[in-house]
């Protein structure tokens, strides 16, 4: 499946069907993310059940403390 | 005598007072506000720069920390000869902006902010600039800027990227609202490295959002979580409105503003990837430095050795171990990542030393 991450098109591997998988796939699963598909935020209680279709345009943004 | 085209005059914001949305007016505005920069590292710096450049009234800076060899990087206010003295950021910083704008009003404090020191330092102040190395001190600004109720200006980054988020209290989410725990400290682990540009980037964020809050242009506000990483060439910008929580405890209607309430306690925290241990006090003290130092050379030789001593800390090293001492009772011990060897050799220091308490 294609997504659009950060604006970059991304092939992303078979597995790959929900917002979850999605983080899990740039190793941000740790992390405290926003995300938003196709312009939506999306509640982190959903990441699990947030399905991503192909060519959705989805925007992580991930928090650092550094500075 | 200096010549009168030698003199600073308001002429000097000519470039800026050119650009439309700012003007004289919002020069002469930026001339009246008062900005509240906490950290005064990579972000910091800059940050203060800029607004200190650009003729922001008055500046008021807090660090805890003092300047190393692998702050010059990055860290652009600060000199080979601030390291070669261990100058306290917030006093280096003062002394070199100083230079660059004397119509400023520039005030410093060498200290770990705490609500209790925050509370202080935050009447008139008219915005806050987010230039911390950690979360736990950016729940206490988000706090404050709740109670206060005055906008601060999030920034952060690490590697190449960075991210920045301007928060009004009564308006957009707050931190709180974003997270609901204090994310630890693997985030901001220096061992990730750092570039200039992600740090300049998240700033260029950062004051352009300063200047339009402090010149009346809300309307202008970015009023979303940008980030971006410059070695991937990715930006990134989420409308995170609805993250604002009506029952958030710093910012919603029955706030108790947890991260003020944290009692004085002894503290000790490890660096991540420095490699060092930060020491507080619970209660700030007022050190003789000059006369800790004398008997450090009379009595304790053997075991402790002075390098070197200014207004504002003492540095000595046992064998691999140095501790940075300094005139509030903190201290960093380097070496080190054991917090019970560092406290160890606080102790022996502070046992040397007559203590008075502030
Ligand atoms: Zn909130």
């Amino acid at each position: 499946m294609k997504l659009i991450v950060n604006g970059q098109p991304v092939e992303m591997p078979e597995h790959v069907t929900t917002v979850q998988h999605v983080i899990a796939h740039f190793g941000l699963e740790n992390r405290i993310v926003v995300v938003e598909v196709d312009a939506q935020i999306v509640d982190k209680h959903h990441f699990a059940d947030r399905i991503v279709d192909e060519g959705a345009r989805i925007e992580i943004v991930h928090f650092v403390g550094g500075g | 005598m200096m010549a009168e085209q030698d003199q600073p005059s308001f002429d000097r914001y000519s470039r800026q007072m050119s650009f439309g949305p700012i003007g004289t007016a919002g020069q002469q505005q930026l001339a009246e506000c008062h900005v509240l920069i906490v950290g005064a590292g990579a972000l910091g710096s800059t940050s203060a720069e800029t607004l200190v450049r650009a003729g922001v009234g008055h500046v008021t800076i807090i660090d805890r920390d003092y300047v190393e060899w692998s702050n010059l990087q990055r860290q652009q206010l600060y000199t080979e000869e601030n390291v070669r003295q261990r100058m306290p950021k917030a006093i280096a910083a003062k002394q070199h902006l100083e230079r660059i704008n004397a119509n400023v009003q520039i005030d410093a404090y060498v200290l770990d902010a705490r609500g209790e020191d925050l509370e202080r330092l935050i009447t008139g102040v008219d915005l806050i600039m987010d230039a911390c190395d950690n979360f736990e001190t950016r729940f206490i600004l988000n706090d404050i800027a709740a109670k206060y109720r005055i906008p601060w200006i999030y920034g952060a980054c690490i590697g190449s990227y960075g991210l920045s988020y301007t928060i009004l209290p009564g308006d957009t989410p707050c931190l709180s609202c974003m997270m609901d725990i204090i994310p630890n400290g693997g985030e901001s682990c220096d061992v990730d490295g750092i570039i200039a540009p992600a740090v300049q980037m998240v700033v260029a964020h950062q004051t352009a959002e300063a200047f339009k809050l402090l010149t009346g242009n809300h309307d202008a506000l970015h009023r979303k979580l940008v980030s971006f990483d410059l070695w991937n060439n990715q930006y990134t910008a989420i409308n995170i409105q609805a993250m604002k929580k009506q029952g958030c405890s710093s910012c919603g209607d029955q706030a108790t503003y947890p991260y003020l309430q944290s009692p004085a306690t002894e503290k000790a925290a490890i660096l991540c990837g420095r490699d060092t241990v930060h020491l507080r006090p619970s209660e700030a003290m007022k050190l003789d430095l000059r006369t800790l130092s004398e008997q450090i050379r009379q009595y304790h030789s053997r075991q402790l050795q002075v390098d070197i001593m200014n207004d504002f800390l003492l540095s000595a090293h046992r064998d691999e171990q140095r501790i940075v001492l300094f005139v509030d009772g903190r201290a960093l011990v380097h070496g080190t990542t054991d917090i019970q060897a560092a406290r160890q050799l606080y102790i022996q220091m502070i046992n040397i030393s007559t203590v008075s308490t502030r």
